[in-house]
């Protein structure tokens, strides 16, 4: 948590601590299983944190149809308000996008409400990661396969959340959760960098923690 | 070919030749089984054994020979006889199956020129060949067939034999000394036939003529061990005695004369094996993350067979301890890896395949190189879990199709695909299980694939049904979708009597080891755990529904063609309700017969007589599945008739077929109790011999009670499957002739059993075990 704004540090452990009650009801075994929310755009969803990345050694977006290869991109950490929307589940599940592109949730979140995304993105003629998040809503679009969503599909849902009035962070919210640039040699040790992230704003999941963090083997 | 009685006695006279076989003319011996032939003649001169199944006389160059050289007519060279005039030497007798019950005449036959027509002819000689290898171990039952032929026992049950003596006339009046040994091969059995009792004995019994329960009894009240190591099952053969010699000849009767013993006593297979297990998690890449489970001294243990799992959506590879450290120690290589289902089923299925791959191909590194050599990559399970469930279905489905092309293995090593809970986004298309063994579990209370009706994603039995050969499944009422791992939080269950994590767990095991044996070692022992009915048998820690009210457990197994069968009627083919897939008419009375696809037709499961199917989710509207449904409110049947090229099923073991409930039905909802009714076969001869399906220890079960979906009370249909032995019909002298079967009835109603109802109907066949 070096590089974490003072602030940050505060809303961390507010949000944490406040999502510890419900988190608890919601591990019991007798917890019913959440609906999928009939309107998913209605449901709000909350910039936390954003970390601008590169990688050495592109990797492949598995979350739309056409698996096209990056290098670049976001990790963002978002509070999820209807945790209906993230409920582990095997059917049709929302589908987490940011402007045009799917975002892969890099963890379940529904006990903490916190969900750690990344999404990826061209670079600019600088290098730099070129997707501008204020011009990018962030929505869950209606329950789907990821794998089945292409550019014309996810067009037309962005389409569709912008014509309900979703609307992009801020600059000023994005400027105030932005952390510093960070360059990743390949895609496992982009996974590493979220596991902190997950293990913060999720502290409950520790099993998916340790699974993202077993130990490389030599080969 | 006749000839008067003046000249065969004349002929007779002229015969020098004596032949006797273990020193009689006339026996009864056990296929397979050594014969002492003893022959006389000229020294010197060439002899021939002549062997038909027709005493004959025949004339040969004017010869009588005591034989009718029919078809089966057979001669083996004898050699030339030795200077004494005495030959003697020893044989083993065929061992053919369609031999048993045949009575064969001999011949010795020597080329002697001081002969009549140059021959010199024996007298006849005849043996009686009989099966060693019958069914005598089982359990008295309280009911027609009143004894149920088993193969395995568990650890502390007792053990019963019984002799139907109407099969096996010759030991009425005879008293017998009943031996239970450590199993033999039958090379062994012939290289030592002595007998050496284990449980106490021998028991000597007298055997009389009536029906079977008067030649049935307790052999071991369970004291017996059922502790073999990591292998389920320890073999017993059992033998009764019929000449007191202490030895396994002559007419004895034997269960276990094959290489497959007579019976299995089996111990706690819900409890761990013999082996400690060592776990260790590491990562090749992403998406290559994988918790690795074996048995620690496995640098002493050869090559192990592997079990990869593929978890499901929001799930961890790290949830499936329960699984991964009971089947290593049982000696089994354990897999889970990070499986990638967000994205969908088809990304799920590559995880599922690169992670084979990977730990296929880095043998040396993994676990510090303790895998490599002792890893049978020819021996592959995959069990996926929800999507991971599907997932694994269309990775097979990939390789089958060659859309896939695995590195460090074949579409030959996956022998099993195993899916608990699984989706169903992909069309049969590109998620079939082609020809591979394929296994299903369904939990009755999953909320997440919850099986309702509005929504064919949560339908699991559709993959089930895709499998196009040897298929299984269990079925458990109150179980969630999350109860199937460990990984802790909600079980994600909807419905009464909810069964809990921990005791799904038990039945898990007890189940998917038995599973996997069968399937992949071949473990006979392990078998009768796949499809007795529960409530009679299941592994000793399994809880019965009388102990924990909330287990109620459904199995289905439907052999594929790698077993010889006869299916009467897959409703596959020929639509028409009154002719069989197998071409043969039926009918009956029962009523509102529809044959169809078995598939919910709208979107809730809430009675509708619009809808026949209502509440059974097996088939989507891409598949091709069929089944039969009906209903009866009195007595009332339904009759498959067999075709005359179909009749003579003698060569099976089984007849089989599922059945399920229709949810919701008024005469379904009437009763809410197994359904039971009768089951029939009728020969040519016109006996009928009928057994009730509850014989063996349960009916058809109602549905799980479980509310939504529409209104009313009552999940998924679920089939499941009834076998019974054939030669149960022939209990207590019944004179059914199985070479002659011309008829299949189901007798329903309240003078067969429960008095109303209506069910699915499906998959009847015969087939072999």
């Amino acid at each position: 948590m070096n590089n974490l704004p003072r602030l940050g540090r505060v809303l961390v452990f507010t949000l944490v601590l406040a999502g510890a009650g419900t988190a608890v009801a919601k591990w019991r075994t007798d917890a019913p299983f959440p609906e999928v929310p009939v309107d998913t755009l209605a449901q709000e969803v909350v910039l936390l944190e954003a970390h601008p990345f590169s990688l050495d050694q592109p990797a492949t977006h598995w979350w739309r149809a056409e698996q096209p290869q990056y290098d670049a991109g976001w990790v963002v950490v978002l509070d999820v308000r209807d945790d209906a929307l993230i409920a582990p589940r095997q059917s049709a599940q929302p589908v987490l996008q940011v402007g045009s592109e799917t975002a892969e949730p890099l963890n379940v979140g529904y006990l903490s409400s916190k969900v750690v995304a990344m999404v990826p993105s061209k670079r600019d003629a600088s290098g730099a990661v070129s997707l501008d998040l204020t011009k990018a809503p962030i929505f869950y679009g209606e329950a789907s396969l990821p794998e089945e969503l292409d550019a014309d599909a996810l067009q037309v849902r962005l389409a569709d959340a912008l014509e309900r009035g979703i609307v992009a962070v801020t600059a000023d919210a994005l400027a105030g959760a932005t952390f510093e640039a960070q360059g990743f040699a390949d895609d496992r040790q982009l996974r590493l960098f979220a596991a902190d992230l997950i293990e913060r704003w999720s502290p409950n999941e520790t099993d998916l923690v340790t699974g993202m963090r077993a130990p490389l083997l030599s080969q | 070919m006749l000839i008067p009685l003046t000249t065969a006695l004349l002929l007779a006279m002229q015969s020098g030749s004596e032949l006797e076989l273990d020193g009689k003319t006339s026996l009864t011996k056990m296929m397979g089984s050594p014969l002492e032939i003893h022959l006389t003649g000229t020294p010197g001169q060439p002899a021939t054994l002549l062997l038909d199944t027709s005493p004959g006389p025949t004339l040969v160059q004017g010869v009588s020979v005591p034989i009718g050289f029919t078809p089966n007519y057979r001669s083996f060279s004898l050699g030339t006889i030795p200077p004494s005039g005495n030959l003697d030497l020893v044989v083993t007798l065929p061992n053919r199956q369609k031999l048993a019950d045949r009575t064969l005449y001999a011949a010795g036959v020597i080329v002697d020129p001081s002969f009549p027509g140059g021959l010199d002819v024996s007298n006849s000689a005849e043996i009686s060949l009989v099966d060693r290898n019958m069914e005598l171990a089982g359990n008295p039952l309280g009911s027609y067939p009143h004894f149920e032929y088993v193969r395995s026992f568990n650890e502390g049950d007792p053990i019963g034999v019984a002799v139907e003596v109407s099969r096996f006339p010759e030991v009425i009046g005879r008293t017998g000394d009943v031996y239970l040994v450590a199993a033999k091969s039958r090379a062994d059995w012939i290289a030592d036939p002595s007998l050496t009792d284990v449980s106490g004995g021998p028991t000597t019994r007298t055997f009389v003529a009536g029906p079977i329960n008067a030649n049935a009894f307790q052999l071991n009240a369970g004291t017996l061990s059922g502790d073999n190591g990591a292998t389920i099952g320890v073999g017993y053969d059992l033998v009764i005695d019929l000449n007191q010699d202490g030895m396994l000849n002559d007419d004895d009767l034997v269960d276990g004369y094959s290489d497959e013993a007579g019976l299995y006593v089996v111990r706690d297979l819900t409890t761990p094996g013999p082996y400690a297990v060592t776990e260790t998690i590491y990562s090749g890449g992403s998406w290559l993350d994988q918790d690795l489970y074996y048995p620690s001294n496995i640098a002493s243990l050869g090559e192990l067979p592997l079990i990869v799992i593929s978890h499901g959506n929001g799930h961890n590879y790290q949830w499936y301890d329960h699984l991964g450290y009971h089947m290593a120690s049982w000696g089994f290589i354990v897999m889970s890896h990070s499986n990638n289902t967000g994205p969908g089923i088809f990304t799920a299925s590559t995880t599922t395949l690169t992670n084979t791959d990977y730990i296929l191909g880095n043998l040396a590194t993994i676990a510090g190189g303790a895998l490599q050599g002792h890893l049978d990559g020819g021996n592959i399970t995959w069990l996926g879990h929800s999507r991971g469930g599907e997932g694994v279905t269309q990775a097979y489905d990939r390789v089958h199709d060659g859309l896939y092309v695995p590195n460090e293995f074949v579409i030959d090593d996956i022998k099993l695909v195993s899916s608990i809970a699984p989706t169903g986004f992909k069309p049969p298309a590109t998620a079939d299980p082609h020809g591979v063994t394929y296994h299903l579990w369904t939990g009755g209370s999953d909320s997440d694939v919850s099986g309702c009706a509005s929504n064919t994603i949560t339908w699991t039995f559709p993959l089930h049904d895709r499998a196009e050969e040897k298929r299984l499944s269990i079925s458990l009422h109150g179980v969630g979708h999350g109860d199937f791992h460990d990984g802790g939080g909600s079980s994600w269950a909807t419905g009464p009597c909810r069964v809990g994590r921990t005791t799904t767990h038990v039945i898990m095991k007890g189940y998917f080891l038995p599973l996997v044996q069968h399937e992949i070692l071949g473990n006979l022992a392990a078998k009768d755990y796949l499809w007795r009915q529960w409530e009679s048998f299941r592994a000793s820690g399994s809880p019965s529904t009388v102990v924990n009210p909330c287990v109620h457990v459904d199995l289905q197994l439907r052999e594929g063609s790698e077993v010889a069968r006869l299916v009467v009627d897959d409703f596959q083919s020929n639509s028409s309700p009154g002719i069989s897939s197998s071409g043969g008419p039926v009918s009956g009375t029962v009523a509102n017969i529809t044959e169809g696809k078995p598939r919910d037709n709208n979107t809730n499961y809430t009675h509708n007589t619009g809808d026949p199917f209502n509440s059974f989710i097996y088939a989507t509207s891409a598949d091709d599945a069929g089944a039969m449904i009906f209903e009866y409110t009195g007595d009332q049947d339904l009759e498959f008739g067999l075709l005359a090229a179909d009749q003579d099923v003698s060569a099976y073991d089984f007849l089989s077929f599922r059945a399920a409930q229709a949810s919701r039905h008024p005469l379904t909802t009437s009763l809410l109790a197994d359904q039971v009714f009768q089951i029939s076969l009728t020969d040519a001869n016109g006996v009928k011999s009928s057994i009730s399906i509850d014989a063996y220890g349960g009916g058809i079960e109602e549905p799980y009670q479980r509310t939504s979906c529409g209104t009313g009370t009552g999940w998924a249909a679920e089939y499941e499957t009834v076998r019974v032995r054939l030669t149960d019909f022939q209990h207590d002298g019944s004179g059914l002739d199985l070479t002659a079967i011309e008829a299949i009835t189901f007798d329903f109603g309240p003078s067969y059993g429960t008095s109303e109802g209506r069910l699915g109907f499906d998959d009847l066949q015969f087939h072999a075990e």
